[in-house]
């Protein structure tokens, strides 16, 4: 017996659409300490690990570790059946095939629920390791979408590199090159709105757009991101969920094979 | 005299992959032009999109807006006369008419009488026959000695009925026409995409039942040797020839092993014009047919292409899924005097003489500045190089676009230097500045306008990383070895056993166990020799390449190729939609290349829990 009641329901919807169109279908881990989920895109070149600790939830009730296949497509219809004030309830019964949704409108005169079939789906758990990052870079997520989207209108890849002045993000396609600095810029009025960047050495890697742009499908759920790079380790790109958890992105960074392109340009 | 028949797949791609209407016709040399799917709207149509010098256009666009197709199909028929009036030739028509119904024409004219249906079509309604004609499928031109029919056949999955229906109608109604036309004595040519091959040596992937569609023996009765009157030129002219494709499906990279269909055509009937023609052996393609073949050239792919289908195009290729086909034709005299048929676009009031288009209009300027004498770059000691480009005119569009820009930027560069001697009067500062100010425009000078193409190439050939050959660049380790491991063994142990022998050398160690064992080794190796900090990231590493294993392995290999899949979704309507499968990410091909997709399939390991 599971039951998850999150009265922030806005929340699970925002996590479901940020993470739909990268992943087909998943399996939900519930344990005691909370829910997470693991999953590669269909190409198998990123990864997503997302995060709900317990605590974040109103009412938080998992006898029995479990994992729950699902369909995030469908997982996100169902969702969206669901008021953006509205108390969401997640409930399973122990060996069920299906997962209720129930929402429940802030004054309470409305209660829907609706139940989905799970699927058997094989897939290991990772065990992603924390590890030491030669330069991370936290910005306004808005501001980062806004780069990726826009350096996608002109090249396909982007090299992010740091240097301690700033991070810069640049491209290059058939219509020419674009580059894009911010600078560390922390005298701001607001946390989020600021630019930090800790960087131990610097670092210049090459992503595809493509999927950073379906990372930023989170942006809804952070006012800020984390980019952390090594030049040996996948890029994370991370959304914190407040108080809750988060939603991390994973992604190799792409290799040129000419070396002249790949040396740092900064 | 030459007729090509094209099936552009979108007009404006191609005028714009060619520079020009004209450079697009004139790329062809040919007399009479038939293209098909221009996609274009009427509401759409330009002079620079249908109008070309040295050409009579007829064209005809879709008019229904049904299912929301407005820039759908349409044909496009292009004859290369040397005068529009008054002329003998026999590209020029005699007349034209839009739709194969002639309940178009008449209702063009907008006389108000009404639409007399052409002759031999009586026993239809008018209703179903406008419907027919309402999608800009036909074109009808009549040179005289034959008639020419410019066609896109409408195309039908064989499970929507209510297309297949109207694809039956629409042959039915056309046979209709040729026959009455024959009767008549004329002589046709049907050309364009008919959308049928017709026979299975004209379908890369022809099953045995292929030839009973009823389409294809439709198409075959007309032919003579089944009873029929019409010849298909190219299959008169190239009896045995296989893999004579004119069509490659876009979606399956079927271009790459040439796995297409054959259904672009030119067909022809009626007796031959020499006085004799009732003799045996006479007929059209036997007296006046010199060659029919395909024109490979306009392909988009060719076979230099380095870059290698993945399941998806990366590199987006220009040019139709289609190629065009030929027919020169030989010992067509000359018609009497005629003039252009009002049908022409020339005379169509919406394409021309109402407003004409910023482009035509600078470019006539451009024209008359061009021909005046160049003072502009004279006036530069430097400029005398370019005096050369520019006196050659118009024609050397580019070049004197580039023209302009330079000596603009080297006005500039002149009133730099001149600030630049000011400056020298008034002090360094400012010197200084003006200095910094030529500099840049040095630099201006030397970006040309024209993309690198060597650097784009570059850039362009970098590839994703997978996790797994991301972690292992710095070993020896080829990923091959990897790849052969069969899809479904447990992740680690095959992979690391193989990665042992090659790195152990590096470790130092003789090691040769097991492979955890030496994971574990390695990156205690690591810890000893650098510091703490590193303990992290190296453990880190080793665990990340484990990841990208599990990430890499967890796609399933060909079975005929032994290269990664590529994971796709159920799209179609039915119990299994949105699930996920794996196929071979090669182009599809031949079954006997090996080289082609190997048609592997598989379904992800993730099914609904409830049947």
């Amino acid at each position: 017996m599971l039951e998850f009641r999150l009265v922030q329901g806005s929340l699970l919807k925002k996590v479901l659409e940020s993470i739909k169109d990268l992943v087909n279908d998943a399996n939900f881990d519930c344990s005691a300490t909370g829910f997470s989920l693991q999953a590669m895109d269909s190409s198998h070149v990123a990864l997503v690990a997302l995060l709900l600790r317990a605590e974040g939830f109103e009412h938080y009730r998992c006898d029995r570790s479990i994992s729950m296949g699902m369909n995030l497509n469908n997982m996100s219809k169902m969702l969206k059946c669901a008021g953006n004030d509205d108390i969401i309830t997640i409930k399973a019964d122990d060996g069920s095939d299906t997962v209720t949704f129930m929402f429940e409108s802030p004054t309470q005169d409305k209660i829907s629920d609706f139940e989905m079939k799970l699927m058997d789906i094989d897939s290991e758990h990772l065990g992603i390791p924390d590890a030491e990052y030669h330069a991370i870079v936290r910005m306004p997520s808005v501001e980062f979408a806004r780069i990726c989207k826009d350096l996608s209108s002109i090249g396909d890849t982007v090299v992010i590199s740091v240097t301690k002045e700033g991070v810069k993000f640049s491209t290059r396609g058939d219509i020419g090159s674009a580059n894009i600095v911010c600078r560390q810029n922390t005298t701001v009025d607001k946390p989020e709105e600021a630019t930090v960047i800790e960087m131990n050495e610097p670092v210049s890697l090459t992503f595809a757009l493509r999927y950073m742009n379906s990372f930023t499908k989170a942006t809804p759920l952070s006012n800020t991101v984390t980019i952390s790079l090594s030049s040996d380790l996948p890029v994370v790109v991370e959304y914190k969920i407040a108080e809750m958890g988060y939603v991390r992105f994973y992604l190799a960074p792409k290799i040129e094979e000419d070396e002249d392109e790949t040396k740092p340009q900064a | 005299m030459k007729i090509v028949t094209y099936n552009v797949n979108g007009l404006r791609p191609r005028i714009a992959q060619f520079g020009s209407l004209l450079k697009l016709l004139d790329s062809f040399d040919a007399d009479i032009i038939c293209i098909q799917e221009t996609k274009l709207r009427r509401q759409e149509l330009r002079a620079d999109l249908v109008i070309a010098d040295g050409y009579e256009s007829f064209v005809s666009c879709t008019r229904t807006s049904e299912k929301g197709r407005t820039g759908y199909s349409g044909v496009a028929t292009f004859c290369r006369v040397k005068s529009a009036f008054s002329s003998n030739e026999v590209a020029l028509p005699v007349r034209a008419e839009e739709g194969f119904t002639g309940l178009l024409e008449s209702s063009q004219e907008g006389k108000g009488t009404m639409a007399a249906v052409a002759e031999g079509l009586e026993e239809f309604s008018k209703e179903e026959l406008l419907k027919l004609d309402s999608e800009g499928r036909c074109i009808v031109t009549d040179h005289g000695h034959f008639v020419l029919f410019n066609i896109y056949g409408p195309r039908a999955e064989s499970d929507d009925s209510e297309r297949v229906l109207f694809k039956l109608k629409f042959y039915n109604v056309l046979q209709k026409r040729w026959e009455h036309l024959l009767h008549l004595g004329k002589r046709i040519f049907v050309v364009g995409d008919l959308n049928i091959a017709p026979t299975s040596m004209d379908c890369c992937d022809a099953g045995p039942d292929f030839e009973n569609n009823e389409f294809r023996r439709w198409l075959r009765s007309l032919q003579v040797p089944c009873g029929g009157r019409f010849i298909d030129i190219f299959r008169a002219k190239h009896p045995d020839r296989r893999d004579a494709y004119t069509c490659w499906p876009q979606s399956t990279g079927a271009e790459v092993f040439n796995y297409g269909t054959r259904i672009d055509h030119i067909l022809c009937a009626g007796p031959c014009l020499h006085d004799d023609s009732n003799l045996p052996g006479h007929n059209i393609v036997a007296c006046h047919v010199m060659e029919c073949d395909i024109l490979l050239q306009y392909k988009r792919w060719k076979d230099g292409n380095s870059f290698r289908w993945k399941g998806e195009r990366t590199v987006k290729l220009e040019g139709s899924d289609h190629a065009p086909v030929c027919a020169s034709l030989l010992e067509i005299p000359d018609t009497s005097l005629h003039s252009t048929p009002s049908l022409s676009a020339r005379y169509n009031p919406k394409i021309h003489g109402l407003q004409q288009t910023l482009v035509s209009m600078l470019l006539k300027r451009q024209a008359a500045e061009d021909s005046a004498p160049c003072k502009i770059s004279n006036s530069f000691s430097r400029g005398n190089i370019i005096l050369g480009n520019c006196s050659q005119g118009l024609d050397n569009g580019d070049q004197s676009g580039f023209l302009s820009r330079e000596s603009c930027s080297l006005t500039n560069l002149e009133t730099d230097n001149s600030l630049l001697k000011t400056g020298e009067c008034f002090g360094g500062d400012y010197a200084e500045e003006a200095a910094c100010n030529s500099l840049i425009m040095h630099e201006f000078l030397h970006t040309k306008p024209l993309p690198e193409k060597e650097t784009t190439k570059r850039v362009r050939r970098c590839s994703q990383m997978s996790l797994k050959s991301f972690f292992q660049k710095n070993s020896v380790v080829s990923n091959d070895a990897d790849s052969s491991n069969a899809p479904d063994s447990s992740i680690n142990k095959p992979d690391t056993s193989e990665t042992n022998p090659i790195e152990i050398p590096r470790s130092n160690t003789q090691i040769s166990d097991s492979g955890q064992h030496l994971e574990a080794y390695q990156g205690q190796s690591q810890i000893n020799a650098s510091n703490v900090e590193k303990e992290k990231s190296g453990v880190a590493l080793l665990e990340w390449r484990r990841i990208q294993q599990v990430m890499q392995n967890s796609i399933p290999l060909c079975k005929g190729h032994k290269e990664t899949c590529v994971a796709r979704v159920v799209k179609k309507q039915g119990p299994n939609n949105g699930r996920r499968f794996y196929v071979c990410a090669r182009a599809e091909g031949p079954a006997s290349n090996p080289e082609a997709n190997c048609g592997y399939f598989k379904w992800a390991a993730s099914k609904s829990r409830h049947k």
